[in-house]
């Protein structure tokens, strides 16, 4: 048994768990609260980016990681759901095995965590505040056009998709949907709120509940 | 209660894992990301069709 103690809330760092609605600005809030703290920026498990690669492209661990994610989603969403496989059940666990892992491992570092989940299995953790980050449609494809450097046809075809699809895989993983405003401390319209004033409020913040950051 | 664009997508998930299980293709996600295609296909092939909760 160890005898290591385990560390009081006061010992631990900060963290902020993100999500966005498409084009919110997560990830420029994220960097510059980040930044602001001194702590790590941990980014979505699959990037938009990554997320469009082709299937060619796809590496062992990515295509490892679809096949199960896909089996878990169409038995979750197809017409035999009532069934339990016990195939799809091994699948689920380690799949939400894997984000409870990662998730722990970032937590432990502190910072900003991007998606993953994070806002439920970090739900109960001392220091840590959750936002959601919504904003107008047009605004959220001006914005993800100008970050991201991609044509408003791009931004909207990933807009009608992607924060879905993530929130589907939330769904069949956890029984969660990651857009219900409750899980969240601070829910945000970035289209109204400039994206540096409220990432400089959310480090006040954090910081008015972890003094010494 | 789940609008049709989410049986379009979630429909797409079932015909997207019966192509792989009877392919054995890998899966990318740009195919996740365009039902649109996957239920085109879906809709024409009778098997997978009895899978769907829509005609496409």
């Amino acid at each position: 048994m160890s005898q290591t103690p385990l560390p009081a809330a006061t010992d631990l760092p900060p963290v902020v768990t993100i999500f966005e609605s498409y084009g919110a600005g997560a990830s420029r809030v994220g960097h510059r609260v980040a930044g602001a703290l001194g702590l790590p920026l941990h980014r979505q498990a699959f990037s938009s980016a990554a997320i469009e690669g082709d299937a060619a492209g796809v590496h062992a661990e990515e295509a490892h990681f679809l096949h199960r994610m896909l089996a878990v989603l169409a038995a979750t969403f197809g017409p035999e759901r009532a069934t339990v496989d016990p195939v799809i059940a091994q699948y689920r666990q380690e799949l939400v095995a894997e984000n409870r892992r990662q998730v722990a491992a970032a937590a432990s570092a502190g910072g900003v965590i991007l998606g993953r989940n994070a806002a439920l299995l970090l739900a109960d953790r001392p220091r840590t505040l959750h936002v959601l980050l919504t904003g107008d449609p047009q605004a959220c494809i001006e914005r993800a056009m100008a970050d991201d450097g991609i044509t408003r046809e791009h931004a909207e075809r990933r807009q009608a998709h992607e924060e879905h699809i993530r929130a589907d895989m939330a769904i069949a993983l956890h029984g969660w949907d990651p857009r219900d405003r409750a899980h969240y401390d601070l829910v945000a319209n970035t289209s109204r709120v400039p994206l540096d004033p409220l990432a400089d409020a959310i480090v006040a913040s954090v910081r008015a509940a972890a003094p010494h950051r | 209660m789940t609008s049709y664009q989410d049986d379009r997508r979630r429909d797409s998930y079932v015909a997207l894992h019966a192509w792989h299980e009877r392919t054995g293709e890998p899966i990318g996600w740009e195919q996740l990301l365009d039902p649109e295609v996957v239920l085109r296909w879906a809709s024409a092939d009778p098997e997978v069709s009895l899978l769907l909760r829509h005609r496409y």
